[in-house]
């Protein structure tokens, strides 16, 4: 019983894996460009296992952004994990504090995706579906980023070569299939602008305020939407 | 990088996230998020990435300086097209080329 989960589990990710290879694989080449060696870039994408977050450290450790203010993009760019969290909690009330720990180290986007359905039903063994589908995610992850290295310390000059426009890439891919609603169009071009308009801030904070102008004027669209809609409604019932 | 800065860079990294992670788990379901500040934070990442991508394809600096006369800036478009309809790999190698591309002729 206990094989066929696991067996299941790492079915369930494995397209996921395979489509976030190329992400690692550039997050591990471009960390020897940002001075890592082939052994920090691979423990670091063990140990932190969060992919945009990585590559924007990236970015700022070459713009010379200090650790703090590295920590708090993290932060801010994984915030929305806190909803992947708030999903998962109910499903994993029942298991004990460290298991509780281990399950919530990789949650993933990917991770979540594919075992938030899952993990609702009342199954035996979906503790063992769970970890095998995290635990798969991490080695591709991690084992992509090893290559992604190498390659990186193979070609010491990756700049040179226009690959770091590759991040850029991998952002905009990441981020174009997000901008579904207006609300979320207004809050990119808000951010956008102000990220420009705030490069003269120290300590590269210009991207952390530019983002929380973004958020701010999404959620005004939020607030307007739900006016407008609550005031139709009610017009509908007069009429 | 040094492995102090290193131990510290990454520390730092991973415990936030842990920490955003865990947070409603290791709370267990005794606390809801309230429905306005799930909605609000998913402009959280459509938020970071475009202002990343905007500093970055125009090469601003403190000085304020750019020029949309930049090969970055229609590599971007380029990308911005691609992901329309294919994945992550297309854009990227898309992006990548058509900036080799530009480069080499403007």
């Amino acid at each position: 019983m206990k094989k066929t989960a696991i067996l299941h589990g790492m079915k369930a990710i494995l397209p996921l894996c395979v489509g976030n290879i190329p992400f690692s694989f550039i997050v591990g080449a471009l960390s020897i460009g940002a001075g890592m060696s082939v052994w920090q870039s691979t423990a670091w994408s063990t140990i932190v296992i969060a992919g945009s977050a990585q590559m924007l450290a990236l970015n700022m450790l070459q713009t010379g952004a200090s650790i703090g203010i590295i920590v708090l993009t993290t932060f801010i760019i994984n915030l929305r994990h806190v909803l992947y969290s708030a999903s998962m909690a109910d499903s994993m009330r029942h298991y004990s504090f460290f298991r509780k720990c281990m399950m919530s180290y990789a949650l993933t986007d990917e991770v979540y995706a594919v075992t938030v359905k899952p993990m609702q039903e009342n199954k035996a063994d979906k503790w063992c579906f769970y970890l095998s589908a995290m635990l798969t995610f991490w080695f591709v992850w991690v084992l992509a980023n090893f290559f992604g290295a190498l390659l990186g310390s193979a070609l010491p000059n990756i700049e040179k070569y226009g690959l770091d426009f590759a991040m850029v890439a991998a952002f905009i891919a990441i981020v174009i299939p997000q901008v579904k609603s207006r609300a979320c169009i207004i809050a990119a071009i808000v951010a956008s602008i102000s990220g420009i308009l705030l490069v003269i801030l120290p300590y590269s904070l210009g991207i952390v305020v530019a983002s929380l102008l973004g958020v701010i004027a999404g959620y005004a669209v939020d607030r307007a939407d739900e006016k407008g809609a609550s005031s139709l409604s009610l017009k509908g019932e007069t009429v | 990088m040094s492995n102090t800065f290193f131990l510290m860079l990454t520390l730092g990294m991973a415990a936030v996230t842990f920490l955003i992670r865990f947070s409603f788990i290791g709370l267990g379901s005794r606390i809801e998020m309230s429905p306005r500040l799930k909605k609000t934070l998913r402009f959280v990442p459509v938020t970071v990435l475009p202002a990343i991508i905007a500093v970055q394809i125009l090469n601003v600096d403190a000085s304020m300086e750019f020029s949309l006369r930049n090969p970055k800036v229609i590599a971007a478009l380029i990308c911005t097209l691609v992901s329309f309809r294919f994945g992550l790999i297309w854009v990227v190698i898309s992006g990548v080329a058509s900036l080799m591309l530009l480069n080499h002729i403007m």
